[in-house]
């Protein structure tokens, strides 16, 4: 099996609305073999909204400064909480 | 911590907000025609028919459909608070709102003491549904943030102020209370000034400034306390207008402090964002605080000297800030859900939200509007100059509607082009 791609995006501390419309459009680039690794100040629930309606899968987590790490996939069988573990201590 | 959870009913159909956001403009139009063919002399007595006219086209009609607006968005996606079927009751609460405003200004206007009777029926039944409904919803939320907190007690001013208008009302047409009239429209007007509108502006920058200009958070007693300590001492205040006119007077110093403490705060915390780029919307926010600080300091000017000019200067400096707010909430919250909407609905082409009112359609409204309160204080000096304000804030209006049909106009024209 071929290693995962992972979109890197980091928009932590950019105004609104920068980090949602960058995010966005790196979500268009998702197709069944990669996946998005956001790194974004605050959580962004319109985004997952959007992401939910597209039906790209997500899980997020927090780090103990409160800065979140967002994964976003299309693909159904990406464990995305175990990749979430490298990021985040939970 | 994993995923906070979302649900797809989170967000109310566009066109809910859209309603009441597109509305207005209109009565901003129809404030400034007021104020125009309005006697000049009579706008400086706050108790004359056009004045109140004037003023309840501007709270009601502007203030009210803002704040109503408001309030369908923010209590499902931010207090987590879904309202059933919200494209039902936007639309009937809109119809009595706009129609209970229109008949009560009438009413003034033209002498028509019996619209009254119909205007406050409209008004109480759609506003009172609105404070039942946001206040249960909100009674629900599990976790009760400052900002919901914040909203409850705005909600909550709401309740008082509407309650007092129909006492108001009553002493109007010639039912004795028992309180004195004057009295009791002053307790309406703070419930509905300081109660409702400050304190839900407050609930609104509690989420917002942190959220939308990256800045640190507000410190924990302000997002906690001034909300509840505000609506607090409007109520302790009540009896007082019956025993002691110097400890009413206090009242209103503290609830001036409290004011004055948020604009200054929320001015640090924009001055401290982490990418200092300042938009029209930061300007707005700038103005309205401005204002908002400058009132109060009227207000204190005015217990000290007893001069006239200063209660006056600090009504209309109130009025301006709460202006200023709306306008650079809606510039921000229009093109955001626009752009939100259309990308919920898979539309590939929708455009950046910057493209949907374009800095340079905002920019004008900006230069207006900050000519406005130059024009409107030395009104009071020139009362000719009334007219100069009204033909000022009726360019503003039409330049405020133009950007928000733009918006709404670019929705309509993408939101069929969707994938889903």
């Amino acid at each position: 099996m071929s290693p995962v791609e992972v979109i890197e995006l980091d928009v932590r501390g950019l105004n609104h609305p920068e980090p949602l419309e960058r995010s966005v459009e790196m979500m268009k680039r998702l197709d069944g073999r990669n996946c998005l690794h956001l790194q974004i100040h605050r959580y962004p629930r319109p985004l997952l909204m959007i992401a939910q309606k597209q039906g790209i899968r997500f899980d997020a987590c927090e780090t103990e400064s409160g800065e979140w790490h967002i994964l976003f996939t299309k693909n159904p069988s990406f464990d995305l909480k175990r990749m979430l573990q490298d990021f985040c201590d939970v | 911590m994993f995923n906070q959870g979302l649900s797809l009913d989170q967000a109310p159909p566009f066109e809910v907000i859209l309603r009441f956001f597109l509305t207005i403009p209109a009565f901003g139009l129809l404030t400034a025609i007021a104020l125009f063919i309005a006697d000049p002399a009579a706008l400086g007595l706050w108790d004359a028919p056009d004045t109140v006219a004037v003023v309840h086209l501007v709270v009601l009609g502007m203030a009210g459909m803002a704040m109503v607006g408001a309030l369908f968005q923010m209590l499902p996606v931010i207090a987590g608070a879904s309202i059933k079927d919200p494209m039902y009751h936007a639309r009937w609460i809109h119809a009595f709102m706009a129609l209970g405003t229109l008949m009560l200004v009438g009413g003034f206007v033209f002498a028509k003491t019996a619209l009254f009777h119909t205007a406050l029926a409209l008004l109480l039944g759609s506003l009172g549904f609105v404070v039942f409904l946001m206040f249960s919803k909100l009674l629900r939320v599990e976790n009760k943030t400052p900002s919901v907190i914040g909203m409850m007690v705005a909600v909550g001013g709401l309740g008082f102020g509407l309650f007092f208008a129909l006492l108001v009302m009553l002493a109007f047409l010639g039912v004795d209370i028992g309180l004195p009239p004057q009295g009791l429209r002053t307790v309406h007007m703070h419930f509905m000034l300081f109660g409702w509108i400050a304190v839900l502006i407050m609930a609104v920058a509690f989420q917002v400034i942190e959220m939308f200009y990256v800045t640190p958070p507000y410190p924990e007693a302000v997002r906690r306390w001034f909300p509840m300590s505000i609506l607090a001492l409007l109520v302790l205040q009540v009896p007082f207008y019956i025993v002691s006119q110097s400890a009413v007077t206090l009242f209103d110093a503290a609830v001036g402090v409290l004011l004055l403490a948020f604009a200054l705060v929320t001015l640090r915390r924009l001055s401290q964002r982490k990418r200092p780029v300042a938009d029209t919307t930061v300007w707005l926010w700038r103005t309205g605080l401005v204002s908002l600080a400058a009132s109060s300091i009227s207000l204190f000017l005015y217990y000290g000297f007893q001069l006239e000019t200063f209660f006056d200067t600090g009504a209309l400096l109130f009025g301006y800030f709460f202006l200023s707010i709306i306008f650079a909430m809606s510039y921000k919250i229009i093109p955001f859900l626009v752009w939100f909407h259309l990308n919920a609905k898979g539309v590939l082409e929708c455009p950046m939200m910057g493209d949907i009112i374009p800095a340079k359609g905002m920019k004008p409204h900006l230069w207006i509007h900050w000519a406005l309160p130059v024009f409107g204080i030395a009104s009071f000096f020139m009362p000719l100059l009334w007219k100069v304000t009204a033909l000022l804030f009726f360019i503003e209006s039409l330049l405020y509607g133009a950007n928000l049909l733009g918006a709404a106009k670019i929705y309509h024209q993408f939101k069929n082009k969707g994938i889903l």
